[in-house]
């Protein structure tokens, strides 16, 4: 019965890594064979597709980090906290790839690698903060210390998530508020962020598994000694 | 609890603090110090004109007053903590809220006298007049410090739970501070100029948001973080 039922699982899971690499594959060939070439910036335009998908992703993980962490502190259910880390976590590495990548426009539309604007700098404040949050994390062994401290930096942090999105409304800056695109880039833009959203959504997952996998380990240690 | 309890243990609990810092001083003459220091050596660095200087000298105050902060901040729960009355604390019927804001209210004492000494020492050595419109600076720096002292509180009882506390406290601390620190610099740097402009109010409505949805969320968040 068991057999069958792991058996089962890792088609399910299988079905499900092909489903979500068929669209990030998708998003990536649409972004290099179908979307139109910039007339002014050329191809480093495409960068923006990679840019805008994954602080999107960053964005949503902030939001579930968040959300988590309040699910955890009214509910003490650490599987709420595990959602919470593994969201950190991937919030973290977004916000990487979208620094790295806007510095990389920024270069080559602005000719300067960094601009002391409200959007970046609220958006390495949030990198930050989540670099933090996870560093606050590992210095911490007991589970559901872990969780607390973890839990209560989270619903802080979130507060610099207004300025990030506001940012270009509220301050003068760089970014446009709403740029006008070609409909082909709008169609490959719309198709970037469904395949990343997709990529880090199983991302997540899965290092939520890991982590509660080795929560299970720690526990069973523990019971040994 | 009763509001006139709640009260009392506040007093008791800020009056404790201040008792200990004033018989030990622990934390403050060091605090003190390094901001002074930090004043020498960011107006060694900053040889400007008297415009650029206008535009830098509001940011390198607050950087000053909240990097100086962090020396008090650290040692704000050690005491409780090497001494091992932090349990009784928790155990006597007191709010954790109470302790909240006691805390915040003794690192608000601290900042004020911070910015006491270091206000003066930055116009004599950057020449910039800080103080040109007095109760205006004194929102700014109120605003400043409730927002300052709510996260402080909050991230030191956290850090003090954790074995790298010195390291942790301004990794955490500082990046959540930069909004506080941002508006407070942008404020006090249109103080300084000839005319107010309408931006000051700006800034001003930003650093309010800030220092009431931190101290509402410190207050709410901090029985949870006092748990054992």
């Amino acid at each position: 019965m068991r057999i069958t039922q792991s058996v089962a699982n890792t088609w399910k899971q299988l079905i499900v890594f092909g489903l979500v690499f068929s669209l990030l594959a998708g998003a990536i060939l649409m972004i290099f064979l179908y979307a139109p070439t910039e007339a002014t910036m050329g191809h480093a335009q495409r960068i923006l597709y990679l840019h805008v998908s994954v602080t999107w992703c960053g964005l949503a993980a902030c939001l579930a980090m968040g959300a988590c962490s309040a699910a955890y502190m009214m509910s003490r259910n650490l599987v709420w906290d595990y959602w919470s880390q593994a969201s950190t976590e991937v919030g973290c590495l977004c916000f990487t790839i979208t620094l790295a990548s806007g510095s990389l426009w920024a270069h080559e539309a602005w000719g300067v690698w960094w601009t002391w604007e409200a959007r970046l700098t609220s958006a390495l404040v949030l990198w930050l903060m989540l670099a933090g949050i996870c560093l606050a994390r590992a210095s911490v062994d007991d589970l559901q210390s872990r969780a607390r401290i973890g839990a209560v930096l989270a619903v802080l942090a979130i507060c610099d998530l207004p300025i990030l999105i506001m940012a270009t409304r509220w301050f003068r800056g760089v970014h446009p508020i709403a740029p006008q695109m070609d409909p082909r880039m709008r169609i490959v833009l719309l198709g970037a962020m469904l395949g990343f959203t997709a990529f880090f959504a199983l991302l997540t997952r899965q290092r939520r598994s890991q982590i509660d996998l080795a929560a299970r380990v720690l526990t069973v240690e523990r019971m040994g000694e | 609890m009763q509001p006139g309890h709640a009260l009392k243990a506040f007093w008791r609990l800020v009056v404790k603090d201040l008792v200990c810092e004033f018989r030990l001083c622990r934390s403050w003459p060091g605090m003190l110090l390094l901001g002074l220091v930090l004043v020498l050596l960011l107006e060694m660095q900053v040889d400007l004109g008297t415009h650029e200087k206008q535009q830098v000298v509001s940011g390198l105050l607050w950087l000053d007053v909240f990097f100086a902060g962090t020396l008090m901040v650290d040692r704000l729960f050690s005491g409780e903590r090497e001494e091992g009355c932090w349990r009784s604390l928790l155990l006597y019927p007191v709010s954790p809220t109470a302790v909240f804001f006691a805390k915040a209210t003794v690192t608000i004492l601290a900042l004020v006298l911070l910015e006491c000494v270091l206000v003066p020492a930055f116009i004599v050595f950057s020449n910039i007049p800080l103080l040109r419109r007095p109760l205006c600076f004194l929102t700014v720096a109120l605003l400043a410090n409730l927002g300052y002292a709510s996260v402080s509180v909050v991230i030191s009882a956290l850090t003090a739970q954790l074995s790298h506390r010195s390291s942790l406290l301004p990794l955490l601390l500082l990046p959540l501070m930069t909004p506080v620190i941002m508006a407070a610099a942008a404020a006090t740097r249109f103080l300084v100029a000839a005319d107010l402009d309408e931006q000051w109010w700006r800034w001003v409505q930003l650093l309010g948001c800030f220092a009431v949805m931190f101290t509402t969320l410190g207050a709410l968040v901090f029985e949870f973080v006092v748990e054992d």
